[in-house]
């Protein structure tokens, strides 16, 4: 555990100045503003939904899970892995006295933790860009009773989700040099991401769609806590999968 | 200066073999590096110096053959004899938008070494001064000293260093070359130093191995090597042919050819004497005669020409 805590300890300085770092905001960033853009269509009343913070919500974590969240995941894999590949570090880090896999489980752990940074930048922006669409849309009757925890919980649950995804990501972006196989993965399954979601039963087979169960509207076709389970196991299995393959093999 | 904890042979490999495809890299490889030595690793490009490299640190598997570092099997004993080993293998692996040292700090982590370990190293490897500037503004020849810096920080007791004076200046070139020579004294650490250029490691080595076409063609000390230094004649004269037939039948090995010019082996000015005299009783006109000793920049050229069966 030891050698795990310090291999975390330099993963984490090895994202000082990285773009890394600045996507945890930038990408919930772009989803609020996306939202604002919307919001500011004064024929918009947010759906059908009573509750006008959920909806605003509902909103924001519509682009987050389905689109945001795979693709940033993607990205930061692919460029927490790229700094490794482009120096040819691979060889320098496994020929310390570290265990392999504390390694790569330091980088897995890094993007847990990149990814739940970004989930709650996002709650917070998504409040803040709430308390900025008051002010700009009175009609919608936003009252400052913030639902912060219903907020948290959702982003939480969908945090917790993405980890299969990021296992998958993970493995894919160190075992291969190119960072364009990273990418393509993403791409690839984000594409296939669109029609998994709209058919019936997508949402709870496909890793990259699971997020999008836990939408307020999506309790009562879904049950969330076996999502949240099957994903778990899916995360486990394949970060164990993962983390045994790449570190078995020659670093050429 | 040697811990005498250490066996006297700190790196044995007994018929290592690597293929990539079907083509033999590393071909039963029989390495022995005394403790306390300086020893140089050579061979032209491609030879199969830098997988042994990585084979010796475990970065790549073995088709055959063992890897014993410390007198312990690598394959079993991999974290235990690495804590005691440092390496610069090809390129230095550096991040870029990090300074130097906090590209340090990165592998002091890793290591758990005490923080003041940094600047020592930096200072031995001569760029304290630039240790807060970002790697990406530092030239070649920097990121190789602070690659070196990073090898040298933990104080290992065997160093492995894969042409480490690549893009240097030749004043980092001469530094980098005494820091070498004098580690086995100061920090009583154990080199193993590849590099494709004789000239360079002669001046530093004690100890040499030659590979070519991952095979193993010499191997002992510098003073073995010079020992191999045979004499040689060069010889010209107005019939080649008529020469070459005199020479071979008076019992003189000729050695592969010379522009033109016999190369016969000789021993010493006599022999000289003898072979001109042979060939001017039989009609020969000899126009040219040298003695020739070769330097060890020509017997490394000699080993690494031979064709390999």
């Amino acid at each position: 555990m030891n050698a795990l805590m310090r291999a975390l300890s330099a993963e984490i300085l090895k994202l000082r100045r990285t773009l890394a770092v600045a996507m945890v905001w930038v990408t919930p960033a772009v989803v609020c503003f996306i939202n604002l853009m919307i919001a500011s269509d004064q024929e918009n009343t947010f759906g059908s939904l009573e509750d006008t913070w959920m909806a605003l919500a509902s909103n924001h974590l519509s682009f987050w899970t389905i689109l945001a969240l795979p693709l940033f995941i993607t990205l930061e894999t692919a460029l927490m892995a790229n700094a490794e590949h482009s120096e040819k570090a691979w060889k320098h880090l496994f020929a310390m006295p570290l265990p392999r896999w504390t390694v790569y489980a330091a980088k897995w752990l890094v993007g847990a933790g990149l990814t739940a940074a970004s989930s709650l930048v996002l709650v917070v922006f998504t409040i803040l860009n709430g308390l900025l669409i008051r002010s700009m849309r009175p009609d919608l009757n936003l009252s400052l009773d913030v639902p912060v925890l219903p907020f948290l919980l959702v982003g939480a649950k969908a945090f917790v989700i993405s980890l299969f995804i990021l296992s998958i990501h993970t493995y894919i972006a160190n075992r291969y040099r190119s960072i364009a196989v990273a990418f393509g993965a993403g791409m690839v399954a984000s594409v296939i991401n669109l029609a998994a979601i709209s058919s019936d039963n997508g949402i709870q087979y496909f890793p990259w769609s699971m997020p999008a169960s836990v939408l307020p509207g999506m309790d009562g076709i879904f049950n969330v806590t076996t999502i949240t389970l099957w994903a778990l196991a899916g995360a486990a299995v394949t970060g164990l999968f993962g983390m045994i393959l790449f570190t078995r093999r020659d670093v050429l | 200066m040697i811990d005498k904890k250490y066996p006297d042979v700190l790196i044995q490999t007994t018929g290592l073999t690597r293929k990539f495809d079907r083509q033999t890299v590393v071909d039963q490889l029989s390495l022995n590096v005394p403790a306390g030595s300086v020893y140089g690793f050579l061979g032209p490009n491609g030879a199969g110096k830098t997988t042994t490299i990585r084979m010796l640190l475990g970065l790549i598997r073995p088709d055959a053959g063992e890897v014993s570092l410390f007198g312990k099997p690598l394959r079993s004993h991999r974290l235990e004899v690495l804590r005691q080993v440092s390496a610069l293998v090809e390129s230095p692996s550096l991040y870029p938008q990090l300074t130097g040292g906090e590209n340090l700090e990165v592998t002091r982590r890793m290591l758990g070494l005490p923080r003041q370990a940094i600047d020592r190293a930096l200072g031995m490897a001569g760029i304290l001064d630039v240790k807060n500037r970002l790697v990406r503004a530092y030239s070649l020849g920097m990121k190789q000293r602070l690659a070196l810096a990073m090898a040298l920080m933990p104080e290992p007791t065997l160093l492995i260093l894969d042409e480490p004076t690549n893009g240097l200046d030749p004043e980092g070139i001469l530094d980098v070359r005494e820091l070498i020579a004098g580690l086995p004294k100061n920090m009583g650490t154990t080199v193993f130093l590849s590099s494709h250029l004789l000239s360079e490691v002669e001046q530093v080595a004690t100890h040499i191995g030659i590979i070519n076409h991952g095979k193993l063609l010499f191997e002992g000390s510098l003073s073995q090597l010079q020992a191999e230094r045979q004499q040689y004649l060069l010889l010209a004269s107005d019939r080649p042919e008529q020469a070459r037939e005199l020479a071979t039948r008076n019992g003189w090995r000729l050695l592969p050819g010379s522009n033109g010019r016999l190369k016969l082996e000789v021993n010493g000015p006599a022999d000289a004497a003898l072979v001109n005299r042979q060939l001017v009783q039989d009609g020969v006109n000899v126009h040219q005669l040298e003695l020739v000793q070769p330097s060890l920049e020509d017997i490394f050229m000699t080993l690494t020409k031979s064709p390999v069966g």
